[in-house]
C-alpha cells in the first residue's frame, strides 16, 4: 500500500487529462444516513470516495461493473453487475432486552431482541441510460446471481441540471420495484429468527420511492462545495416489519469536494 | 477565488473575474461580462489579449494599470494575457474555465447507490 499511493499520485495528472477515461474525485466533510432498522445506528459519511473508469465498452463505476452493449443517440445500454447495499444497515444493530413482548403483553423476564444478520447479495441486470434536454433516465433490471435472496429489483430514475452562477442543482426522483423474495430476504423474520419480542413475518413485493437533491457551488473547476439531501420512503412490505421502525430513510452531506 | 490571475513574471499582474463557467445540455454556453484589470511595476506601453481574438482587446499608453470589460459568450475554455504590444512575450494571463455537466459518455451521468453523486 506505501508503494502504491506514491504510484497513483504520480498517475494523477494523467487521470484529469480531459479525455481520460478515469473520473476520480473526493468529498469530506459529514453527512449521515439513517437506518430504519430496529436498535440501529444511523450511518455516518465522513469521506465519500468517486472512482470510476470508462472504457469504450468495459466502464466500472464506484462498485458497478458494466459492459455497454449498444451506444446511440437515444439509448446507452449495458449488462451490468454489483453488490446491494441495503446489508449496510444490518451490520449497526444493537442488541436489547425488553420484557414486552410483541403483541404488548408484560414477559416474565427480559428477552433478548436482536436484529437478524442478513448477506450482500451479487446481482447481475441490464441498465438503460438516456438524455436531452429533458434531463437524464435510468431504467435498471437487477437478479440475484449469488443465492442470497433470489430476488429482483427494478428501478427508474429521472434527474435534471440546473445551473445558477457558480451553483449546479441536480433534483431527481425514483422508483423500485421489489420483489417478494427480495423484500423477505432483508425485511423478513423467519420462524427460527422469531422470539417473543420479535414475531417471524413475512414481507411481500413493494415498491420503494425516493427523491434527492445535490447541490455543488464549484471554487473552480476541481474544487467545490458538496450538499445533498435524500429521502427514501420504504415499501409498505418493508415498513410493516416488526424489525423495521422508520418508515423512510433520510440522508444528508455538507462537505467540500476535489476532482481530479 | 472568483479572479486569478494564472501567471505572473512579477513586474505585471492580471486579474479577471469571473473565471468560471458551468455548461451542460440545457445551458451550452455563459452570457459572461469580464472585468479584466492589470497592474504593472512600470510604466509602459500595455495590452491585453484573448485566445479567442486575433487582435489584442485594448491596449494602454504609458500606463501603469488598466481596467477593461469585455461581453462575450463563452463555450470553451480559453485565456486572457496582458503583454506589450504584438508578438512580444505574454507578461501575466488568466484561463476562464469551462465545466462540463454533461458528457459525450452516459454513464458518466449514471446514478449509483453507492455514493451520494456528489462531485
Amino acid at each position: 500500500m506505501r508503494r502504491l499511493i506514491p504510484c497513483l499520485l504520480l498517475l494523477l495528472p494523467a487521470f484529469a487529462a480531459a479525455d481520460s477515461p478515469w473520473r476520480l474525485g473526493v468529498v469530506m466533510g459529514y453527512g449521515e444516513r439513517s437506518n430504519p432498522l430496529l436498535n440501529s445506528d444511523d450511518v455516518p459519511i465522513v469521506v465519500d470516495l468517486d472512482i470510476a473508469y470508462f472504457g469504450k465498452r468495459f466502464f466500472f463505476d464506484n462498485g458497478d461493473l458494466g459492459l455497454t452493449l449498444a451506444d446511440n443517440e437515444l439509448v446507452t445500454a449495458s449488462v451490468m453487475a454489483r453488490v446491494r447495499s441495503d446489508r449496510v444497515f444490518f451490520g449497526r444493530t444493537n442488541t436489547r432486552f425488553i420484557n414486552i413482548g410483541s403483541a404488548g403483553q408484560g414477559l416474565e423476564s427480559p428477552v433478548e431482541i436482536t436484529v437478524p444478520d442478513r448477506d450482500y447479495a451479487a446481482e447481475a441486470g441490464v441498465e438503460l441510460l438516456s438524455d436531452g434536454r429533458w434531463g437524464f433516465l435510468q431504467v435498471n433490471a437487477f437478479h440475484d446471481i449469488s443465492g442470497t435472496h433470489n430476488g429482483y429489483e427494478l428501478d427508474i430514475d429521472y434527474g435534471i441540471g440546473f445551473r445558477a452562477g457558480r451553483w449546479y442543482l441536480r433534483p431527481s426522483c425514483g422508483l423500485s420495484y421489489k420483489s417478494a423474495d427480495l423484500n423477505d430476504y432483508y425485511w423478513g423474520v423467519r420462524p427460527s429468527e422469531a422470539s417473543e419480542a420479535l414475531p417471524a413475518y413475512e414481507a411481500g413485493a413493494g415498491i420503494n420511492t425516493r427523491a434527492r437533491l445535490s447541490a455543488n457551488y464549484y471554487f473552480s473547476r476541481n474544487w467545490m462545495l458538496a450538499l445533498s439531501a435524500e429521502y427514501e420512503r420504504l415499501n409498505d412490505e418493508a415498513a410493516g416489519s416488526p424489525i423495521v421502525t422508520d418508515e423512510a430513510v433520510l440522508g444528508y452531506f455538507a462537505g467540500f469536494g476535489y476532482r481530479f | 477565488m472568483a479572479a486569478a490571475d494564472d501567471s505572473s513574471d512579477g513586474e505585471a499582474s492580471l486579474a479577471v473575474k469571473p473565471l468560471l463557467c458551468i455548461v451542460d445540455q440545457r445551458t451550452p454556453s455563459c452570457n459572461m461580462r469580464f472585468l479584466i484589470t492589470w497592474q504593472s511595476r512600470e510604466a509602459g506601453y500595455y495590452c491585453v489579449s484573448s485566445d479567442l481574438d486575433d487582435a489584442a482587446l485594448r491596449c494602454w499608453g504609458e500606463a501603469q494599470s488598466g481596467r477593461h470589460e469585455d461581453h462575450r459568450e463563452v463555450v470553451e475554455t480559453f485565456r486572457y494575457w496582458l503583454n506589450r504590444g504584438a508578438d512580444q512575450p505574454e507578461l501575466a494571463s488568466a484561463t476562464v474555465e469551462v465545466l462540463r455537466k454533461d458528457s459525450d459518455d452516459r454513464r458518466r451521468r449514471r446514478r449509483t447507490k453507492y455514493v451520494w453523486d456528489l462531485l
